[in-house]
């Protein structure tokens, strides 16, 4: 009895969790409002949208830290509702792929360049005759390559700009799902930013060819450093609102929430599925609490938050719901600052080392399934990895830690496997 | 009348790979696997044995097999994962819970029972 009345509980709940980002998106528009109060939000809103991204441009630098966030809170608004629309449960996979929208909105994604994707992956459904549903969070991810269309929006000419952004959209949303659901089999889900890695391959065969008819790819960079209190303020509103929701649903001792540590986190670990939303979004907090701890304490070093710094932290938080726990995610955090701190040429503060630290906890599987000795090698290989792969593709991949991570698994996973012994059973 | 099928026979494959090595890797000693081609999709009725000290390992996967809600576009992304590989864990059970369309798993002492359904 009481057990059928805590299952009706938790379906109900299951159907308020759209809520959820929505809230999210609305938080962020409070905050641009606050950052920005007057017309400039609107003017650098669109400044953001026609404005050349990549590797590694801060669109608040762009636009300023209110614009950025405006183009945030929308992107995760109209992603949010296409999900709602499509009646899709709303379980991990949904959190980690919209916190990874509005993240990477702070990174290079806005309006205009991730619509050719979107459009190229609805195509991709219609040719296979199938619904777009199925095709959804992998036509999302796909939107790590719109950088490739601003580019073409910015540096062809202006009689063909539009044709043009418009076909690659179309080509990189087209393609990528058939790519994305290859390349899981290559790494076994233990990189879970999978399309990361898909992208990163079609975004090298695409920059090849533009690189062969004689295309320069020299992505702007922007830093900027101006908005770190009220950055500050408004994660730590986020991760304190994740907390409290997950325990008013339920998750309000260790016990309700120890369980989902023992998860390896190898996708598929939904921990909305596996768990329930409680311990899912007291998990989400605590994760992005690390990203965001790890930031704060290089403070004294010069690192303030910014649009990049604040999409890794969503990044971390939302794969909370999706195979990422203090457990495994630190351990793989240790091996990259270990790498950073020993390796001559990268300082532990540059922009670089500082995504790769938080991203690289995309490798978190390995630390789960195989131990925190693996996990820290793997995070020590990313770190060094991923110093060489932007370049592969031109800047133009957003995930540029999923590819390079994919990179990694090739590497290690293989290795791990051959010397774990294979176990006696009766 | 033609049907797509290739994808649900494929699905199917994955599904009793991983189901005959979980029950395998819990002590089963004899598994009967049914699987018939209907109208709508594939059905597959499994009935196994298990060591006693996987029962609650059972019960978890039983779990794990009838989830609450089923998301198309995690089957989408993930699916090629489920199927041929050393470490089996609760991830590609849970995958394989959500592949299936229909489920329903019974675990006794020792012996469990299970009805899956995949359509085309």
């Amino acid at each position: 009895m009481l057990r059928e009345i805590l299952d009706r509980r938790g379906e109900r709940l299951m159907e308020w969790l759209h809520l959820v980002p929505l809230a999210l998106a609305a938080l962020l528009t409070v905050f641009a409002v606050i950052a920005q109060p007057d017309a400039s939000l609107l003017q650098g809103f669109w400044e953001i949208q026609i404005s050349e991204t990549g590797l590694i441009t801060d669109p608040m630098a762009t636009g300023g830290v209110g614009a950025a966030l405006l183009n945030a809170a929308v992107v995760l608004f109209l992603s949010t509702i296409l999900l709602r629309r499509m009646d899709l449960p709303f379980t991990g996979a949904a959190f980690a792929c919209l916190f990874l929208m509005a993240g990477f909105s702070l990174l290079g994604k806005n309006l205009l360049n991730i619509a050719p994707i979107l459009a190229g992956g609805w195509l991709h459904a219609l040719y296979k005759r199938e619904s777009l549903v199925k095709y959804v969070y992998l036509t999302l991810y796909g939107t790590c390559l719109s950088p490739m269309v601003s580019f073409l929006l910015v540096r062809v000419r202006p009689g063909l700009r539009w044709v043009s952004m418009a076909l690659c959209g179309l080509v990189i949303g087209f393609l990528l799902p058939a790519i994305a659901r290859f390349t899981t089999r290559i790494h076994q889900g233990y990189n879970l930013y999978n399309v990361g890695f898909a992208a990163g391959i079609l975004g090298l065969g695409i920059a090849s060819v533009l690189k062969g008819f004689g295309v320069e790819f020299a992505a702007g960079s922007g830093w900027s450093e101006g908005g770190h209190g009220l950055l500050c303020a408004m994660v730590t509103l986020v991760l304190l609102g994740l907390l409290c929701i997950g325990m008013v649903m339920g998750c309000r001792s260790w016990g309700a929430y120890k369980h989902i540590l023992h998860h390896s986190g190898r996708a598929v670990a939904d921990f909305v599925l596996l768990d329930g939303p409680g311990a899912t979004l007291v998990n989400m907090a605590l994760v992005g609490a690390i990203g965001l701890g790890y930031l704060l304490a290089l403070y004294p070093w010069g690192v303030r938050l910014n649009g990049p710094l604040v999409c890794c932290v969503f990044a971390m938080t939302g794969f909370g719901a999706f195979g990422k726990h203090p457990r495994n995610v630190l351990p793989v955090m240790a091996g990259a600052v270990l790498a950073a701190l020993l390796m001559i040429q990268v300082p532990i503060t540059a922009p670089g080392v500082l995504l790769a630290t938080l991203l690289c906890t995309c490798l978190a599987p390995i630390a789960g399934q195989f131990g925190w000795g693996w996990g820290m090698a793997a995070g020590f290989i990313h770190m060094t990895i991923v110093q060489n792969t932007s370049i592969l593709h031109g800047g133009m991949n957003l995930y540029n830690n999923g590819f390079a991570a994919g990179l990694v698994c090739i590497l290690l996973v293989p290795i791990i496997k051959s010397m774990t012994p294979e176990p006696l059973e009766d | 009348m033609k049907k797509r099928m290739y994808r649900a026979r494929r699905r199917m494959n994955h599904v009793v790979t991983e189901l005959s090595h979980v029950l395998l890797m819990a002590g089963g000693r004899e598994i009967n696997l049914h699987l018939t081609r209907e109208e709508e999709g594939l059905h597959l009725h499994l009935e196994g044995d298990f060591s006693p000290e996987h029962q609650h390992g059972m019960e978890h996967m039983s779990k794990l097999l009838q989830p609450k809600v089923r998301d198309p576009a995690l089957v989408e992304t993930y699916g090629e994962l489920t199927g041929e590989d050393q470490y089996t864990d609760e991830s590609e059970l849970a995958l394989v819970g959500q592949m299936v369309d229909r489920s329903s798993v019974t675990v006794e002492p020792g012996r469990v029972r299970m009805d899956l359904f995949l359509a085309f």
